[in-house]
């Protein structure tokens, strides 16, 4: 497809971002082609300054960076192409599901039928319709979640950056929201997506690009880590209406080491080997047991040590 | 991009802003600004044992007019609607969904400060013109309509122009302070105070302040105070074109703030 070099690329080049005396990422070099690329690190290590380097939210201090050829202080041609789910939550007062999507992509020039169409296309993906009509401060974390995602993949964009796209979403969205970046990736799209969950990248990337501390420490192909991450606990927060009842569940079918429940008995932590047995169980429990799981959250406070232990063990093989 | 889809993307602007000022706390603000002399004159009239004659009438709102409304409610009105245009989404850590969108930063600030102006002018001239005539009713219907047809009816629409030209300079003003430090309060008192020396300064200096401009173009005058030095007024060519090039400029260095803005809210 691509004419000239990089033009199929998202580059960063010798990128470096200061807040004030402050380290966002230092010397940032990286090209990310098509496909599902996975920007992995613990919270403060530079993922989301590395999106918003690339969609001219922020500036570099030093460094270029563009994408597909075009560079973030061009927002004409950048968001034509480019599409970005930030991890910021708030929404404009007193907006619907439907009037913020709407006004969003009003903003590209469409006509008002054209813009409804695509906002209801965008909100059927992500499965928001029946919801669409409400206003969006009564909106669940998850539901908040799924429609910041529909806004960046409405108009259709070469290029997706989800910045930890799959926080508070419950196990069937969850699920649903894995298989449309499956789905948007196969079409030959850049699915970036961020996470402080390797499990979660593990299971969806081509590759993986780690980050700590500001600096990218690791990157390449994705297969194998899942392995190296079984050998230790995952941590996974869940609200839901029954935690005794979904504990013992979860015990009695070896899914976990350890759980603790909430005081208020609206939800439990639970630690898990095994999590994609865990999350499997989890979505059973939903469809099954008819359990009401309001969020699910990752919550490994221990990531930092995998991130050590993967380099550790790319460095010492 | 053509002309027609940038004009469809301000005017989608526009109407984004529209809602956000009407549903936020500017638009409250702007409105209690805006209808404050309008109160003020109604519980003056009712606390008076002795209705105004016309000519009262006219020069009690010209007063009105020169000193709490363009240098006291419009202007801080104008503070608040305009001075949170950015900077109200950066706190309110809405901005950035304006700035994703394949739209240029400098049609997000124009369609934001039209918008501005919309709210402002519509407000401010409403309520300056019906300040106008509840002050005139109070000299009865025959006398009203008969200053009315005498000249008032166009004197009535001068205040609401300049109410207008007011919010429009006022407003580039503050959104310029707004993209300039990050509490425009601060340096809105300044120029505040500024303006409201206007009077005490000689004629040459008169012409710094933004008030000289307007007050210029006020049907009536009056003193603001015994130790006023009064200058004559400048002719309409000066003073409409002048705060007209003064926005301008001021929108110019806004549009080049906007461009180099970044929206980082965590270290706001």
């Amino acid at each position: 497809m691509s004419a000239t070099p990089g033009t199929d690329l998202l580059v960063f080049e010798e990128v470096s971002k200061f807040y004030g005396e402050v380290l966002g990422v230092d010397r940032v070099t990286l090209s990310i082609p098509p496909g599902i690329t996975g920007l992995v690190g613990p919270n403060g290590s530079g993922k989301t300054t590395l999106m918003n380097l690339a969609t001219g939210l922020i500036r570099p201090t030093r460094g270029r960076v563009s994408v597909l050829g075009i560079p973030p202080d061009d927002p004409e041609r950048l968001f034509a192409a480019c599409g970005y789910c930030t991890c910021f939550e708030a929404f404009p007062a007193g907006a619907t599901g439907w009037t913020f999507l709407e006004g969003v992509l009003s903003l590209r020039g469409e006509g008002r039928a054209a813009a409804r169409a695509l906002a209801g296309k965008a909100l059927e993906r992500v499965g928001l319709v029946d919801a669409a009509g409400r206003k969006v401060a009564g909106y669940s974390k998850g539901m908040k979640q799924r429609l910041r995602l529909a806004a960046a993949i409405a108009p259709d964009p070469r290029v997706l950056l989800l910045d930890e796209p799959l926080n508070g979403l419950d196990p069937m969205a969850r699920a649903e929201v894995l298989d449309l970046f499956r789905n948007l990736a196969a079409e030959g799209k850049h699915v970036v997506v961020s996470s402080h969950i390797l499990h979660e990248v593990d299971l969806l990337a081509d590759r993986v690009v780690l980050v700590k501390s500001g600096y990218v420490v690791a990157e390449g192909e994705s297969h194998g880590l899942r392995e190296e991450v079984v050998e230790r606990p995952m941590q996974v927060l869940v609200r839901c209406d029954r935690p005794g009842a979904l504990a013992a569940r979860l015990f009695a079918d070896g899914l976990v080491t350890e759980v603790e429940l909430h005081e208020d008995a609206r939800g439990l932590l639970a630690r898990t080997r095994t999590p994609d047995r865990f999350f499997l169980a989890l979505n059973e429990a939903v469809v099954t047991d008819g359990l009401e799981v309001e969020t699910v959250t990752p919550a490994d406070d221990d990531v930092k040590a995998v991130y050590r232990y993967l380099i550790e063990g790319e460095e010492g093989g | 991009m053509t002309r027609d889809v940038r004009l469809r993307q301000l005017g989608a602007v526009v109407r984004l802003e529209l809602r956000r000022l009407f549903r936020g706390r500017e638009g409250r603000a702007t409105l209690f600004f805006a209808l404050a002399p309008l109160l003020l004159a109604i519980v003056g009239l009712t606390a008076r044992n002795t209705p105004l004659t016309a000519g009262r009438a006219e020069n009690a709102f010209a007063f009105v007019f020169q000193n709490l409304i363009l240098q006291g409610t419009l202007y801080f009105g104008c503070l608040f609607t305009f001075g949170g245009l950015v900077r109200g989404e950066q706190i309110g850590k809405t901005l950035h969904h304006l700035l994703l969108a394949p739209v240029r930063r400098e049609v997000v600030l124009l369609g934001k400060y039209l918008a501005a102006c919309a709210v402002t002018a519509t407000l401010f001239g409403l309520t300056s013109a019906a300040s106008y005539l509840l002050l005139l009713s109070d000299s009865g219907r025959p006398a009203m309509l008969a200053h009315l047809g005498a000249g008032g009816a166009g004197r009535m629409v001068a205040y609401v122009f300049v109410a207008t030209l007011a919010c429009a300079a006022y407003g580039a003003v503050f959104l310029a302070f707004g993209q300039w430090v990050k509490n425009p309060i601060f340096p809105a008192l300044a120029f505040w105070g500024w303006e409201h020396l206007n009077f005490l300064l000689p004629e040459g200096l008169k012409r710094l302040g933004l008030i000289h401009y307007l007050l210029s173009l006020t049907p009536v005058r009056v003193p603001e105070s015994f130790l006023a030095i009064l200058g004559e007024p400048l002719p309409v060519w000066v003073s409409i074109p002048v705060p007209l090039l003064f926005t301008a400029a001021l929108l110019a260095f806004a549009a080049w703030k906007v461009r180099r803005t970044e929206v980082d809210y965590g270290i706001e």
